[in-house]
């Protein structure tokens, strides 16, 4: 059975992103990496950054925000992601723009390394990025799924402080989740 | 798979802890639990997350999973952490009710938000009874059950201030009114889904929402008859009917530009009037609909039934999506003479029929003479472009004609 949706030319999610920003003050919003870097963004994507879309709504924006927090080469990353997710397209409402999107995702974070993940985590975390920090918690609950202990150790480089007694002891005390 | 870099840190572990266990929510507890051997820092946080993610399976034994549920549960009460979700795959030999209640109780106690919970109990051994501590989660937001039991809430109000999406299948509600109430129960509810089973003896499906966007009937009856559906949803978007034997379908209030998919089969004796009666109702009340998907099975249904009854009019469909796919041309023009506003037309044929079956059965003038886009998706054959200039020629009215493959 043929599953096509309303727009038989697939702009309907291009259409959206356009009125979402057409209703948005047309503000840019500067933001300034701890190393100097600035990222001028436009203010619907700004808003995906609960940290500033609360100053935003307590008129405590300036021009230009400091990201203390934040190298130049993680924002510029947080920033890409942010503009391609300032639209979610609805499951319902459009297959295709969702198919499209999460395949986008992948290719994103697969161009990452692990310690990049992590600094993206941390930097989602601080600029309370909720899309950014699921998708990526994610990525890395993945990389643990399905995986040994000792093959999770070497993907992270874990040290293994217990002692063989301690070792043992967890073993028994969780023996469900050791088996199969 | 990212390129693995060998920095020799251990950036993981540096992470604080309330974004370790956010990581972890994303596993089963199973999976969750294993990650203790670790390392020291790893060792208690599995017991900090906020989800509960078991498959009974892991266990040794009703006992075994019923300890370990109690005492993650205890900690978090005792460290003042909620349980954002609980999925639980139940498939015990042996079922006791008031523990079971028990334990859900603390769930929603915990502030569930997330609650599956997949039954594979057979039936005729145990029921598996929801607690009534239920009907009153603030929290909650999402509700997927399979084949458990909803006992009547009695005097107990119901209110269901967060929930969003709620899935039942092969779900036993005790009495006709309950699946209602809970559905009306649910201001802000977005997504339904009902998938009736044989033996949870559902006879009416009554959907009272003002806040309802989409709505899934799945039937997976074959031998006794489907639910009654009654709607009265005027948020409706998109609703899809995938049954055998459909019921009746009486629309009362659906969204402006609401769209439904239907993929149904009547297999009824006609010379039966209560039987014509009933797919007349249903075609009645798919005709509320101003986007129709429809497959072939479907088309072939009404065409057989148009030999024996008259259509309805579908006054309010503009655009049709219809699918020929192991079918054939001469069941689609009885349908379409039905359609006597349509704006848009998107046909689905596995083959592109002759001039000749045309001929026998043409596009009815209605739709020529209303229909304003095409769209022919068809694997490529010479009759292909044959099909696309009859449309041409003979819709007056045509301005977008688009022709794709299969």
């Amino acid at each position: 059975m043929s599953s096509s949706k309303k727009s038989s030319d697939g702009k309907s999610s291009e259409i959206e992103e356009a009125v979402a920003s057409l209703t948005m003050p047309f503000n840019k919003i500067l933001l300034t990496s701890s190393d100097g870097e600035s990222f001028e963004i436009d203010e619907a994507v700004a808003r995906k950054f609960q940290i500033i879309a609360h100053m935003i709504e307590d008129d405590c924006a300036g021009k230009a925000i400091p990201i203390d927090n934040v190298t130049g080469d993680i924002l510029s990353k947080i920033i890409e992601y942010a503009k391609k997710h300032v639209v979610e397209p609805d499951e319902d409402e459009d297959e295709e723009a969702k198919k499209k999107l999460d395949s986008w995702d992948a290719k994103f974070v697969e161009k990452l390394d692990l310690e990049t993940i992590f600094k993206i985590i941390l930097a989602a975390n601080y600029l309370n990025f909720e899309g950014l920090l699921g998708f990526a918690s994610q990525t890395v609950a993945d990389y643990i799924k399905d995986k040994t202990p000792e093959e999770v150790r070497e993907i992270f480089n874990i040290e293994n402080d217990f002692t063989p007694e301690e070792e043992e002891a967890i073993r028994k005390e969780n023996a469900w989740t050791f088996n199969g | 798979m990212a390129r693995t870099e060998v920095s020799g840190k251990d950036w993981l572990s540096d992470l604080p802890c309330h974004l370790l266990c956010r990581i972890l929510s994303k596993l089963s507890t199973k999976e969750s639990v294993r990650t203790s051997i670790l390392s020291r820092r790893w060792s208690n946080l599995w017991s900090l997350v906020s989800v509960l993610d078991l498959d009974f399976q892991d266990f040794k034994g009703v006992h075994d999973m019923g300890e370990f549920i109690d005492s993650f549960m205890e900690s978090h009460e005792e460290l003042g952490l909620k349980l954002k979700r609980f999925n639980l795959f139940y498939a015990v030999h042996e079922h006791f009710h008031k523990v079971f209640v028990r334990r859900l109780n603390k769930v929603v106690k915990l502030g569930v938000c997330d609650l599956t919970i997949q039954n594979m109990v057979d039936v005729d051994e145990a029921l598996v009874r929801m607690p009534l501590s239920l009907y009153s989660c603030a929290t909650l937001v999402n509700l997927i059950v399979y084949c458990v039991v909803f006992d009547h809430p009695g005097s107990k109000s119901v209110s269901l201030p967060s929930v969003k999406k709620m899935y039942f299948e092969g779900v036993k509600f005790d009495g006709h009114s309950v699946l209602e109430t809970l559905i009306s129960s649910c201001p802000v509810l977005e997504e339904l889904t009902v998938i009736p089973h044989p033996e949870d003896y559902l006879e009416v499906i009554r959907v009272r929402s003002q806040s309802l966007e989409s709505f899934r009937l799945e039937s997976k009856r074959f031998e006794c008859d489907n639910p009654n559906v009654e709607i009265d949803a005027p948020s409706l978007k998109f609703m899809s009917i995938f049954d055998n034997k459909p019921e009746s379908l009486k629309i009362h209030r659906i969204g402006p530009f609401a769209e439904v998919t239907v993929d149904v089969e009547f297999d009824v004796e006609y010379d039966d009037p209560s039987e014509i009666a009933k797919v007349h109702n249903f075609l009645v009340g798919l005709s509320s609909f101003h986007e129709l998907t429809i497959s072939a099975r479907t088309l072939e249904s009404i065409d057989e039934y148009s030999k024996v009854e008259p259509l309805p009019p579908f006054s309010n469909l503009f655009r049709l999506d219809a699918s020929l796919v192991e079918s054939s041309w001469e069941v689609l023009p009885a349908f379409l003479g039905c359609c006597i506003n349509l704006d848009s037309l998107v046909l689905e044929l596995d083959h592109v029929p002759e001039m000749e079956e045309i001929k026998l059965s043409p596009v009815p003038q209605c739709v020529l003479s209303s229909l304003d886009f095409l769209q022919l998706k068809t694997p490529s054959t010479p009759s292909k472009m044959k099909l696309a200039t009859y449309f041409r020629k003979n819709c007056t009215t045509l301005t977008k004609m688009l022709l794709s493959g299969r």
